[in-house]
């Protein structure tokens, strides 16, 4: 096996794209069972929860409060070339976490995209619909409390802008 | 540009430690206990337009580097790529540089790339002589590119070991003695490489060419069903500390500094007291 054939095969072993097929070269059979292959993957998600802990704040404590959020990274590691810069994996997770189907996580992946962006650049201006009380929803997120359910009497939105005194303002919108 | 100029080399190794920046008050204990300063460049990168690093740390570093020297340990070069190396940390490495007057600046012999892809680990690289001959070119390159000293490291075996044409002190030996780049053995790497693959680390000092060590890496981890990793999270246990001093033995004096190297996310867990504390130790260990 060359070089190149060798360390295709270990990443794959490591991303767990091998699938059903049982490596051929004896190496990478021994690889395959190890413990170290297994370690390796955990000690790799660790690291991933880790970082998107230390950059999506507020996503991540909602996640957890639900439940998801172990789950919600292993898919994202799966479906994205992860990167190894911190700033860059939290974006990617925060803007995937945007396209969620929970409007909830939807909403505060987008808030908190557009605070840290705000909070870096010191420009631009980002508005996020919410279903519920965007206020009670941070409030709750930051206490560790169940977020509040939708309202079905009102929507909002959040104003992101670096112009406003406490970075954002919330409105009701009808 | 390798190995470092024997004429500055001096009797008993300086203490360096890791710093990542963002924590001026752990700076501030750190320095005056330190000898050397290491510094990951890739931890201190912003995503603003483009990579970029972050101006406060770079700042807290140039004020640094007025007590210390800095040294530069980068983790993204992904040196044994089959590929292609990291030429984005290249160019961080460029900037970095132009600002920070580093004494040598060294990697990890390691890859965490394939195909452009990174792994989210590093890898230990086959001992073969495709291997040598690919990281070899790769290490000319880069003392011609920088002119100052380059190092490489031993890294931990995560995945059991290939079948190379070379034992690792073989591989390291012919690195060196080809392209005339120093090296850093971490102590706590060939401990782990021990404990979970039977790795015969006395054998592994006698074959050791150490002419070209110049650094000796500590540090602590971890341990899982028996496995232990090197996550650089704890203070250094006491067989690491006696294995070092035995790596110090075969130096005979050509080490020039001992790195205790922590990472930023254990840094709040360990506590600035026990970190300072584990330097003291360690300076009191050094020069005793």
């Amino acid at each position: 096996m060359d070089l190149a054939e060798h360390q295709r095969q270990l990443r794959n072993l490591i991303a767990g794209r091998n699938g059903d097929q049982w490596p051929v070269d004896p190496h990478i059979r021994d690889v395959a069972l190890s413990k170290g292959l297994r370690l390796a993957r955990e000690v790799i998600h660790l690291w991933q929860v880790s970082r998107i802990e230390r950059y999506c704040v507020l996503t991540s404590r909602l996640l957890k409060q639900r439940g998801t959020f172990d789950e919600v990274v292993r898919r994202f590691a799966a479906s994205s070339a992860v990167s190894p810069f911190t700033e860059i994996l939290g974006r990617t997770f925060l803007a995937q976490g945007v396209a969620d189907a929970d409007p909830l996580v939807a909403a505060l992946a987008g808030f908190e995209a557009a605070a840290i962006a705000v909070r870096q650049t010191g420009s631009g201006t980002f508005v996020i619909e919410w279903d519920r009380d965007p206020q009670r929803v941070l409030a709750s997120v930051i206490a560790g409390e169940e977020p509040p359910l939708p309202d079905p009497k009102q929507r909002y939105r959040t104003i992101v802008s670096a112009g406003l005194p406490e970075l954002y303002r919330v409105e009701c919108c009808g | 540009m390798g190995r470092l100029n024997s004429t500055s080399r001096r009797a008993s190794p300086g203490l360096g430690t890791t710093y990542e920046g963002g924590d001026p008050a752990l700076i501030e204990r750190v320095l005056p206990i330190v000898d050397y300063l290491e510094v990951t460049p890739d931890t201190l990168v912003r995503a603003r337009d483009g990579l970029t690093f972050d101006e406060q740390a770079m700042m807290e570093l140039e004020n640094a580097q007025r007590h210390v020297p800095v040294i530069v340990h980068g983790i993204g070069l992904s040196i044994g790529s089959h590929d292609s190396w990291n030429e984005q940390y290249l160019r961080l490495l460029d900037e970095f540089l132009s600002r920070i007057d580093a004494t040598w600046h060294s990697e990890h012999l390691g890859y965490t790339m394939v195909d452009g892809e990174h792994m989210g680990t590093m890898l230990a690289l086959p001992k073969t002589h495709e291997m040598l001959d690919v990281v070899c070119d790769r290490i000319e390159k880069m003392q011609k590119r920088y002119a100052r000293p380059f190092l490489l490291e031993n890294i931990v075996h995560l995945l059991p070991e290939y079948p190379g044409d070379f034992t690792e002190a073989g591989f390291l030996n012919e690195l060196s003695a080809r392209t005339g780049c120093g090296l850093i053995i971490d102590a706590y790497n060939l401990e782990c490489d021990a404990q979970n693959y039977g790795f015969d680390v006395g054998e592994f000092c006698r074959e050791l060419d150490w002419s070209p060590v110049s650094e000796l890496h500590l540090a602590g981890g971890v341990e899982r069903e028996g496995f232990w990793l090197d996550v650089h999270s704890n203070v250094t246990k006491a067989s690491t500390l006696a294995l070092a001093d035995t790596l110090l033995s075969h130096c005979d004096g050509a080490c020039q500094v001992v790195t205790f190297e922590l990472l930023r996310e254990a840094v709040p867990v360990l506590g600035h007291d026990a970190i300072v504390d584990e330097l003291a130790r360690l300076k009191r260990w050094l020069t005793r």
